[in-house]
């Protein structure tokens, strides 16, 4: 994060439930989703696996708050 | 471009008191009340991840909405439809303020690694104003916020503690102006469109429903074996099985019902 001198809103711990939405994104809105399974642990995931070659998931914003 | 690690901060001050009076329900909220102790590490690690994810997903959604403003005006769509999709970038930033804090209450955030010039697809540039608005909205409004709100409702029905209640409750308030945003701007814009035009409007939000899918089928194939729903309400999000089924009700309903309504010829 950019050094600044404001209040702090949001810290993230590294390492912990890493997410890397470089190169793909993921769905652009919170569909509040539910938790899967292996996302507690501390390996990276991936947010979009759908083939690139035919959409990419950045067409889309939502509030998708998905389930485990 | 490297990729810079999701946090957020506030300015303070007189900045920060000017926000509070515009969006007073923020601080209302029961903050400071939700107790972990007694719940499994690994399900508030995995509530942490949730609600960061949260945050990051509606600080997109902002970007969006703020490109979809520019786009509205460029296109010169009336002044009152513009107007309305002008509060939409500020509630998206309280949803932010929200899950993040959520997140906060939690234990902390999670990592998340993103991109910042490469948060959403804008429309070509070499279209006109008209189809470059039609391009974003069919696929950030019509699809995206379109779907969630069902999601979002049932998801806040599911929760039982206070503060999430209170967190989702608020978004779902506020998401409702926004999931019809997108059907009110076609009813405007389709009287000018062409047959081409609508054609294009299909393919972009075929775009987007292709993406929910994917989503979607991620979590059908990552699902939680051991899940325990008790603990999943009371961090505030829904069974998979729940979640699922009433994703595809509502892609059905919501958006694809009313696009193939208006003579969009869809095709996902």
């Amino acid at each position: 994060m950019r050094k600044g001198t404001g209040r702090k809103l949001l810290v993230a711990t590294l390492g912990v439930g890493a997410v890397s939405y470089v190169a793909c994104g993921g769905v652009v809105a919170n569909l509040m989703a539910p938790p899967q399974d292996g996302g507690a642990d501390t390996s990276a995931d991936t947010a979009g696996d759908a083939p690139r070659d035919t959409f990419s998931p950045l067409d889309i914003i939502a509030n998708l708050v998905a389930p485990r | 471009m490297p990729s810079e690690l999701f946090e957020l901060e506030l300015y303070g001050d007189n900045v920060e008191r000017r926000y509070r009076r515009m969006r007073p329900e923020v601080e209302a909220m029961p903050w400071g009340t939700f107790d972990t102790a007694g719940l499994p590490e690994a399900a508030v690690t995995m509530a942490r991840k949730q609600w960061t994810g949260a945050a990051y997903q509606e600080h997109r959604t902002a970007v969006a909405c703020a490109a979809t403003l520019r786009a509205l005006m460029e296109c010169r769509a009336p002044l009152d439809l513009i107007a309305m999709a002008s509060r939409f970038p500020l509630d998206e930033l309280v949803h932010v303020e929200l899950t993040a804090r959520m997140a906060m209450e939690l234990g902390g955030g999670t990592e998340i690694q993103f991109e910042p010039d490469h948060m959403i697809i804008d429309a070509d540039e070499g279209l006109p104003p008209l189809l470059r608005a039609a391009d974003m909205i069919a696929r950030f409004f019509c699809v995206g916020e379109a779907v969630s709100i069902p999601l979002l409702r049932a998801t806040w029905h599911a929760a039982r503690h206070p503060l999430p209640r209170a967190v989702l409750g608020r978004i779902v308030k506020d998401e409702a102006a926004h999931g019809v945003f997108g059907f009110l701007f076609l009813d405007w814009a389709l009287e000018s469109m062409t047959e081409a035009d609508r054609r294009h409007i299909a393919v972009a939000a075929d775009r987007g429903i292709m993406a929910v899918r994917a989503l979607w089928r991620g979590i059908e194939q990552r699902r939680s074996k051991g899940y325990d729903e008790s603990l999943g309400d009371a961090l505030g999000w829904l069974h998979s099985d729940a979640y699922l089924e009433l994703a595809a009700r509502s892609l059905e309903t919501q958006v694809r019902k009313p696009l193939l309504e208006r003579g969009i010829p869809i095709t996902r």
